[in-house]
């Protein structure tokens, strides 16, 4: 417990992570509760499409009379969860393999970089859209495409920690005890090695967030679910009649990456508190 | 000879006054480029390969028919036919060719290109094939210039049959023989490197670009065309086409080729003009395709659900901003000849639509889904996809969940043509100007065939339609023949082969500096010989 007080302490001290988790939490409360709350079909068609806000529509319709502030709460659901999803299996695929190239070395590394780097050489995003175009738009298929590009930076972060890690006092000792290998990856370098990954990962999300916007946006995200790069992709053929219904999701996607970016820099504050003094 | 009214005395009157002011006021002007678009890109340079709008957009710029034909009523005029007579008994068609006409690439057009065009073509691989000419008995050719076609029995719109995207003619020197044999015409080399009469070629084709036309300094109308390039530009996204047309990059956006709402704005620019005219000849009507050899589909109560579910005056005035209007049956309410007036609208009620699915015993599940089905949209915009996503919204409340799916233009036309394996799919097609060339190649069931567009491809077999659809193309217009039309509307409305949804209002939108566009009821499907640029 004394370790997570000292975290927020080294956290609050940054404002701009306090205000950034503050933020987030009011998105993540808007994914939670929203729907319920305000119990709108973001698919029915409420209204006269193209409406500007108005008492009756708080953030006016779509190109086909539909809520917008319904597709905000509900988008925000899928945003958010292809985020974190994608942002955690590209986390446990990446350390996986950062953490065997750099306990191991040799040829294991060798396999491995070769393989990672043969990621790193595709753009991501354009590996994104060939990945979802082959598997057909689903969250599930969105979500993979997205771990699948983010995987190899985090992979190359986890083996450049263990590679510091493994030559250590407390690494040989364990070795000299006769502990076995998974054993010391997982229980004594992994919760020393961990701390600048969570950082990544945490910034991952937004990136994550973008990129499923970007999708969406191409009309490759999941046809049968909002979400704010969705509503953009729609909205874009009416840009220059109605343009807040572009820019309302829009604002979302800005709203939300920056706090996640914000809270991202706080955590990098809290974890590694060296760093900062610099 | 059966001409058909499509259209009230005073739409006609509108159009022949256009036409008059574009052609008679002002002398055309030669040289110059016509730029249109269209989403999506072709996937292939004839009709042959699939009668869909971005395919006859282009192909008949290069392929050319026997005949030409004026006005909105579409009357027949000469054309690659220098004239032709007709027996008393309309059974025998002899037609002149004219001589001198030359392929694009330099080989002269004979009669026997004409018969291998109508009997080998467009008889098997064309859509409408079998219905212009299912009855020909014999295509004689007694020298280079004349062609007599006999028929078995009279067919009323026998001369509608040679417009150049209902029966293009093409090089028999074109085909190699195993493409022919091995029946590999829709896979033909032609298909995307066209040898037409037409009065443009083919220049370049960079795919997902454009694709470029280049004037036919050959061609046998002296001086024309007037154009010296017609350039296809391909923008898939709606609002960057509005803004090219907005911009003047692009002269031309036929058949509703932008998204609705810019219809609306650009059609009060004082630069373009903004017309339903010249696509009296079409009649397009839209409908929800239905694979009824699947097992829920195939019950007519769940038909009649999904029918009164879905509210197509919302439709009409929501997603297509009130283009269009909603439909009764397979025939639109345009065509005063054949359309029957008794039809009653389809009704829209939720509620007796659950009650029909809960009385024919499709007990919802505990989440409230009674079966599942799969949706496609005709891939041509995104409003394709708002009305996919209302459909879907709509069937969700009466318990049918619908997943949709994204397929482009191949991929479409394969799973709903070749594979079968669609349930449901927006489509759309046009009336022409007799429904037995525009409405029964999808109804009757010898047009079940795999790979053939556009056709039966709901496995729709009801013998009583097929007998009156039969009887109906041979009978010349009249009382008898408009009481067959009434009966396989009614049979229709009622048995819903389809659900059908809107009477789609084509609206073009073109710069000012462009004239001559509209010269019949097929204009964008005329071949623009005589469209010039000021």
């Amino acid at each position: 417990m004394r370790g997570l007080s000292t975290l927020w302490m080294r956290f609050r001290r940054n404002r701009g992570a306090v205000a950034g988790a503050v933020t987030l939490g009011l998105v993540v409360a808007a994914a939670l509760v929203g729907p319920l709350l305000y119990p709108v079909d973001p698919f029915d068609m409420v209204g006269q499409p193209a409406q500007p806000p108005s008492a009756s529509f708080l953030l006016g319709t779509d190109v086909a009379g539909r809520d917008i502030l319904a597709g905000i709460l509900n988008g925000a659901r899928i945003s958010l969860l292809i985020g974190v999803l994608a942002s955690l299996a590209a986390t446990v695929v990446g350390v996986a393999f950062g953490a065997l190239a750099g306990y191991y070395g040799g040829w294991v590394d060798d396999v491995l970089m070769r393989v990672t780097e043969f990621f790193l050489t595709i753009p991501s995003f354009v590996l994104a859209v060939v990945v979802v175009a082959i598997f057909q738009p689903s969250v599930v298929t969105v979500t993979a495409a997205i771990a699948v590009v983010s995987w190899p930076s985090v992979a190359r972060l986890a083996r450049g920690e263990f590679i510091a890690q493994r030559g250590r006092d407390y690494v040989q000792g364990c070795r000299a005890i006769g502990m076995p290998d998974w054993e010391i990856i997982l229980l004594q370098i992994m919760p020393n090695a961990l701390p600048p990954v969570i950082v990544v990962s945490s910034l991952m999300v937004a990136t994550a967030i973008l990129t499923e916007s970007g999708l969406s946006f191409l009309g490759l995200g999941d046809p049968n679910l909002v979400s704010w790069g969705y509503m953009i992709g729609v909205a874009r053929t009416v840009l220059r009649t109605s343009w807040w219904m572009s820019a309302i999701p829009g604002a979302m996607i800005l709203v939300t990456v920056l706090a996640i970016n914000l809270v991202g820099e706080g955590l990098n504050d809290a974890l590694n508190p060296k760093l900062r003094k610099r | 000879m059966n001409i058909s009214k499509f259209l009230t005395l005073a739409a006609a009157g509108l159009i022949a006054g256009a036409a008059a002011s574009d052609a008679l006021a002002q002398t055309p002007k030669k040289g110059g480029t016509l730029t249109y678009t269209y989403q999506p890109e072709p996937t292939a340079i004839s009709t042959l390969a699939t009668t869909a709008v971005p395919v006859a957009l282009i192909s008949t710029k290069i392929y050319d028919g026997l005949l030409e034909y004026a006005g909105a009523a579409m009357e027949p005029k000469p054309g690659l036919a220098e004239s032709w007579t007709v027996s008393p008994d309309n059974l025998s068609y002899t037609f002149k060719l004219r001589q001198g006409v030359k392929w694009h690439d330099g080989k002269s057009f004979t009669s026997a290109d004409v018969k291998f065009s109508i009997e080998v073509l467009a008889l098997n691989y064309h859509s409408r094939g079998k219905t212009y000419f299912g009855n020909v008995t014999a295509i004689e050719t007694p020298d280079a210039n004349t062609v007599i076609i006999k028929l078995k029995e009279a067919v009323p719109y026998f001369l509608k049959a040679f417009q150049p995207s209902e029966t293009p003619m093409m090089p028999k020197h074109g085909f190699s023989e195993q493409e022919i044999a091995e029946k590999k015409v829709r896979q033909a080399k032609i298909m995307l490197e066209p040898i037409g009469t037409g009065p443009f070629k083919l220049k370049e084709w960079k795919k997902g670009s454009h694709i470029i036309l280049e004037r036919n300094a050959d061609y046998w109308k002296p001086g024309q065309p007037y154009l010296d390039q017609l350039v296809l530009r391909i923008l898939p996204d709606g609002a960057a086409r509005a803004i090219a047309v907005e911009k003047g990059e692009v002269d031309l956006a036929p058949m509703t080729a932008l998204p609705p709402a810019e219809i609306q704005r650009l059609g009060k620019l004082p630069n373009l003009v903004s017309s339903q005219a010249g696509s009296e000849g079409l009649g397009p009507i839209m409908w929800l395709e239905v694979n009824l050899r699947d097992k829920p589909l195939s019950d007519l109560a769940v038909r009649q659900a999904i029918s009164m579910a879905i509210d197509r005056d919302k439709l009409v005035n929501v997603i297509w901003y009130g283009m269009g209007k909603s439909a009764r049956g397979p025939i639109v309410s345009g065509n005063p000849n054949h359309f029957n007036k008794a039809l009653p609208k389809y009704e829209y009620s939720p509620v007796k639509a659950n009650k029909l699915l809960d009385d024919a015993g499709y007990k919802r599940g505990a989440d409230g889904v009674r079966f599942k089905l799969t949706q496609n949209f005709l891939p041509y915009g995104e409003e394709w996809v708002r009305q996919a996503e209302y459909v879907k919204q709509e069937l969700g409340k009466i318990g049918i969940q619908v997943e949709i799916e994204s397929l482009d233009m191949g991929g479409w036309l394969k799973k709903v043509f070749t594979d079968w394996t669609y349930q449901l799919t927006s489509d759309f097609h046009h009336n022409y100007s007799d429904p037995t060339i525009g409405v029964q190649r999808a109804f009757i069931s010898t047009n079940i065939q795999k790979g053939a567009t556009f056709s039966n491809s709901m496995g729709y077999n009801n013998p009583k339609v097929d007998e009156l659809l039969k009887k109906a193309a041979t009978l010349p217009d009249g009382p008898d023949r408009k009481k067959i039309w009434d009966d396989v509307q009614k049979i229709m409305h009622d048995e819903l082969p389809v659900i059908f949804l809107i009477e789609m209002g084509y609206t073009h939108i073109w710069n000012k500096r462009v004239k001559g566009l509209i010269v019949n009821g097929i204009s964008m499907y005329s071949n623009w010989d005589s469209v010039w640029i000021e």
